[in-house]
């Protein structure tokens, strides 16, 4: 399999920027275009009809390709900008790829995202119950798996989410996969994914009423190791405070011969287990339960040890009451500092990747990704994400999430909508039921995505997404579903920048008689045909 | 008692919604199959082969009375009219194998040679799951007995949720050759038994003219020459190729049901274009599948998608095959005909549906966009003259129900 370079063809060799009329910007926060065309990074894409999704609070914008281009710069779709009088002419350094002419009904988006994939995962490991949060994705990614290439040619399919464990109850972090290079590319680490509960988990002790307990209880132990980490940091901060002073004395008063730097006061070891007898009454009434034959040797061994106990005993008071009396000043020394003691350095502290993780959700950095189905356990899950203050859930499955989206939107959760075969009767979400529930939540104002649970089921997304729309679903909605949701929805921190590509759709992504017909990356554009992804097969 | 409407400020917008339909409900409910009423659409398929722009058909005593150019019809003089400028009309779809609602009413477990056997003397007309079937745009079916029998008996083409009388609804003689026809318990016990049971049957009415013959010879009489097609459910290739070699040896019309190897034996099905009645294309249909449709389109071998899902949680199963079989390279014209025009054909019904031509019956659907395209759904489904699916109306009742708390 080999995709072609379009950049040799002659679609786009001629164009580059020359002379660019001042002009306006359509998005306040882009830099002047005049900026944009000098920048050798910057690639403008126009079609048809241009997509760009809603990000960091802005909106989802579809407009007509007739005199917008996007704009695309080191991985990132800044946005739009609006075509000058006189169109966009060659000769400046940043890219120009203009599909309008050969493809007049063609449509430019970044690739979609299939947010939930078992792809580049082998089926035991996605299997694993045993998995824990230390587990990650990318550790086990098998990037030699064949047929990816076909997600791409045949659905513009990007990037896929894969998720460490779907059937451990915590697992580590999964990890965002770019299928626009030759190999697949780990765009991103993401969310770590957590399963409370499901109809799959019957039996286990995170079901039903159990539900927000194991959670809160995860959530309660990740601020006691937040605090625990804490005192650590202090602890050592004091010590290397105290080894600098430590280290700047000696500098300042080597050592002389013979002479030993002093050291820490010991720490209070604990007592030993089974302490020695104390008095000869309690040693009689321990020897009761020797065997007569041995008692007398016992005997001498004990009372050897209760007199050295005791000697040691003594002299660690006559020590400490010696410390305890100030001592006498030396005329000698005048006015020379006390020699500070040598510092213990702290353990070192045991670092646990479940409440890291949890941290860094409690932080707003990650999100919290947790499959979820039955209406009543996501209700009680967002009420613990209330109380706990966590601002990002992300809930994955969510079979019944239409009965309480009001509640999805006053929490601002986010949902993966994905094909469920759960067991349980009744539980299973099937396309069209997955397609109508979509169109309930964006109704209500509930960010969603589309994940696959599968690999070749991938290629599918657009028409989950199609059926959406025909359950009510805005088409802009359904497309920001598809590009943009995947990526926030894959927990990655907000304000980091993935790179999907830009596919250039034949027609409207949704239709079913549109195909990709390129993805551009960086300033080059790769067409694609379905001999392309039959041969990665 | 029904508890009173609670009036709050969604309410209020869901009232007028409800007022907005009043003209609605009320000419759905007054169309009656002998009227005169007209449809007006942005476009139509009147057949596969053949679209145009802003049509207008008028529909008289259930058939189609006239298909016209839509500017020449007058809002004002038009009878009743509903019209829908963006919608797409195309003939209803046609589900040319499908079981009937209870699946252990048709399929005689005991014997596996009952072609006396007819199926529409197990269609439940009354039941309300028709309605499903409806809503996805099927107006018309064959009720056909499972293949569980070498010979199961005869098919009932029927207007879903509409009573059939037996001696006008006989459609094809169903046969199977398929893994579900051999049992450890009966005869069959191979599928080379399952053969020979058929060609003894047929063997048996041989030099017989005149002769008085059993209701189950009576029956295999009815499909020599060509007079009632046979269906022969054959999966593989084996199965595929016993089955075109008994329609060659008694010079039977034919078509496969399934045929899921099909792509393994195109010669020998395009010497006849023995039609083939195809499983629809789900999501997760494999490569070999998903190609099939194109292979026998590319050589001219007629086929059909048929089952659709009573199940409302799946995509439409017909709707979602033309989508897969279009977004596969196959024409949108041939994919039409897979549901509309072919399994008219092979139900015998080639004169009475499967087209928008004068004279047909009206049984048509009119859509969003176009029927293979995801994003569309089905606005009206009318069967027989008779409205029997408006999704206005539908919605409606359906925000009228939510505003009345029932």
């Amino acid at each position: 399999m080999t995709l072609r370079m379009l950049a040799t063809a002659g679609l786009v060799s001629a164009f580059t920027l020359s002379a660019l009329a001042p002009t306006v910007v359509a998005q306040d926060d882009l830099p002047k275009l005049e900026d944009l065309a000098k920048d050798r990074a910057v690639t403008f894409v126009s079609a048809g009809t241009l997509f760009v999704p809603g990000r960091n609070g802005s909106g989802p914008r579809l407009v007509s390709g007739e005199k917008h281009w996007l704009v695309y710069r080191r991985g990132e779709l800044l946005g739009l900008v609006e075509q000058p009088e006189g169109g966009m002419k060659p000769g400046q350094p940043a890219k120009l790829l203009d599909y309008r002419k050969e493809h007049p009904d063609s449509f430019a988006m970044p690739g979609i995202v299939d947010a939930d994939s078992r792809w580049f995962r082998a089926a035991k490991d996605m299997s694993d119950r045993s998995a824990d949060p230390t587990a990650k994705a990318t550790d086990g990614l098998e990037t030699w798996q064949k047929g990816w290439k076909e997600l791409l040619v045949d659905a513009g399919v990007t990037t896929v989410f894969v998720p460490t464990s779907v059937m451990a109850q915590t697992t580590g972090e999964g990890a965002l996969i770019g299928l626009t290079t030759r190999e697949p590319s780990v765009l991103a680490d993401g969310a770590l994914s957590w399963r409370l509960s499901s109809p799959q988990t019957s039996g286990t002790n995170l079901t039903r009423s159990n539900v927000t307990k194991g959670l809160a209880a995860a959530f309660s132990a990740a601020r006691k190791y937040d605090e625990a980490k804490e005192k650590h940091a202090k602890s050592v901060e004091e010590f290397e405070k105290k080894r600098k002073e430590f280290l700047a004395y000696y500098k300042k008063n080597p050592l002389k011969k013979g002479e030993e730097v002093k050291t820490a006061a010991p720490q209070p070891t604990r007592a030993r287990r089974g302490r020695l007898p104390r008095t000869a009454e309690e040693l009689e009434r321990l020897l009761q339960r020797v065997p007569p034959a041995m008692r007398d040797r016992v005997r001498k061994q004990m009372e050897a040890q209760m007199k050295a106990a005791a000697d040691a005993e003594k002299a660690a008071k006559a020590k400490a009451a010696a410390a305890a009396k100030p001592a006498k000043p030396d005329p000698k020394a005048g006015t020379a500092k006390k020699a500070p003691p040598k510092p213990t350095r702290p353990k070192p502290f045991k670092r646990d990747e479940k409440n890291e993780a949890l941290l860094r959700v409690l932080a707003g950095k990650s999100a919290l990704r947790i499959e979820v189905h039955r209406a009543g356990e996501i209700k009680a899950l967002l009420d613990l994400a209330e109380e706990e203050s966590i601002e990002r859930i992300v809930i994955v499955g969510a079979t019944e999430a239409w009965k309480v989206a009001k509640d999805l939107r006053v929490a601002g959760a986010q949902v993966v909508l994905r094909p469920e075969a759960l067991p349980t009767k009744g539980f299973d979400t099937l396309p069209e039921q997955l397609a109508a529930s979509a169109a309930k939540l964006t109704a209500e104002g509930v960010a969603v995505a589309f994940g696959s649970a599968g690999r070749a089921r991938g290629r599918n997304l657009p028409l989950v997404a199609a059926r959406a729309v025909a359950n009510g679903m805005d088409e802009t909605d359904a497309l920001q579903a598809l590009t943009q949701g995947g990526i926030e929805m894959s927990g990655v921190a907000p304000e980091t920048s993935v790179d999907t590509g830009i596919v250039v759709w034949s027609g409207h992504p949704l239709a079913t008689t549109s195909r990709p017909i390129a993805v551009v990356r960086g300033r080059r554009a790769q067409k694609l045909s379905t001999s392309e992804g039959e041969g990665n097969k | 008692m029904r508890s009173p409407i609670r009036m709050t400020t969604p309410g209020i917008a869901r009232r007028s919604t409800m007022l907005l339909s009043l003209p609605l409900l009320a000419f759905a409910a007054t169309v009656s199959a002998q009227e005169t009423w007209t449809v007006r659409a942005a476009k139509a398929w009147i057949s596969p082969d053949r679209a145009a722009e802003n049509v207008a058909i008028e529909i008289t005593g259930g058939k189609i009375s006239t298909v016209e150019d839509a500017q020449a019809v007058d809002d004002t003089s038009a009878p009743r009219l509903r019209s829908f400028s963006k919608g797409v009309i195309t003939a209803g779809f046609i589900d040319v194998h499908r079981a009937p609602i209870t699946q252990d009413s048709i399929g005689e477990r005991a014997e596996s040679f009952t072609p006396e056997l007819e199926a529409s003397h197990a269609y439940d007309a009354w039941s309300t799951r028709w309605k499903r079937l409806l809503r996805r745009g099927v107006t018309s079916a064959v009720i056909a007995p499972g293949s569980e029998n070498v010979a199961g008996g005869q098919g009932a083409f029927v207007k879903p949720g509409r009573p059939a009388r037996s001696s006008d609804s006989a459609s094809y003689l169903k046969f199977s050759l398929a893994r579900e026809a051999i049992s450890r318990n009966r005869r069959p016990t191979s599928m080379l038994g399952a053969l020979e049971i058929l060609r003894d049957g047929y063997a048996s009415l041989e030099g017989r003219p005149g002769a008085r013959l059993t209701p189950a010879q009576r029956s295999l009489a009815t499909t020599i020459g060509g007079a009632r097609r046979v269906a022969i459910a054959a999966r593989t290739r084996r199965e595929i190729l016993a089955s075109l070699d008994l329609l060659r040896t008694w010079q039977l019309l034919g078509c496969l049901i399934h045929g899921n190897d099909a792509a393994d034996c195109l010669d020998a099905l395009d010497a006849d274009k023995t039609p083939i009645v195809l499983t629809p294309l789900g999501l997760d249909a494999a490569r070999k599948e998903r190609d099939l449709p194109g292979l026998l389109a590319k050589r001219g071998i007629p086929f059909a998608f048929a089952g659709e899902s009573m199940d409302e949680r799946e995509m439409p199963a017909l709707q979602t095959s033309l989508a897969l079989a279009v977004r596969d390279g196959l024409a949108p014209e041939a994919a039409l005909a897979a549901v509309t025009t072919t399994p008219a054909l092979i139900a015998g019904r080639s004169e009475q549906v499967g087209t928008l031509l004068i004279g047909r019956d009206a049984d048509l659907v009119v859509w969003s966009g176009d029927p293979w395209d995801l994003r569309s759904r089905v606005l009206l489904v009318v069967q027989d003259g008779r409205i029997v699916h408006d999704a206005a109306l539908t919605h409606s009742m359906n925000t009228k129900n939510e505003v009345s708390g029932r």
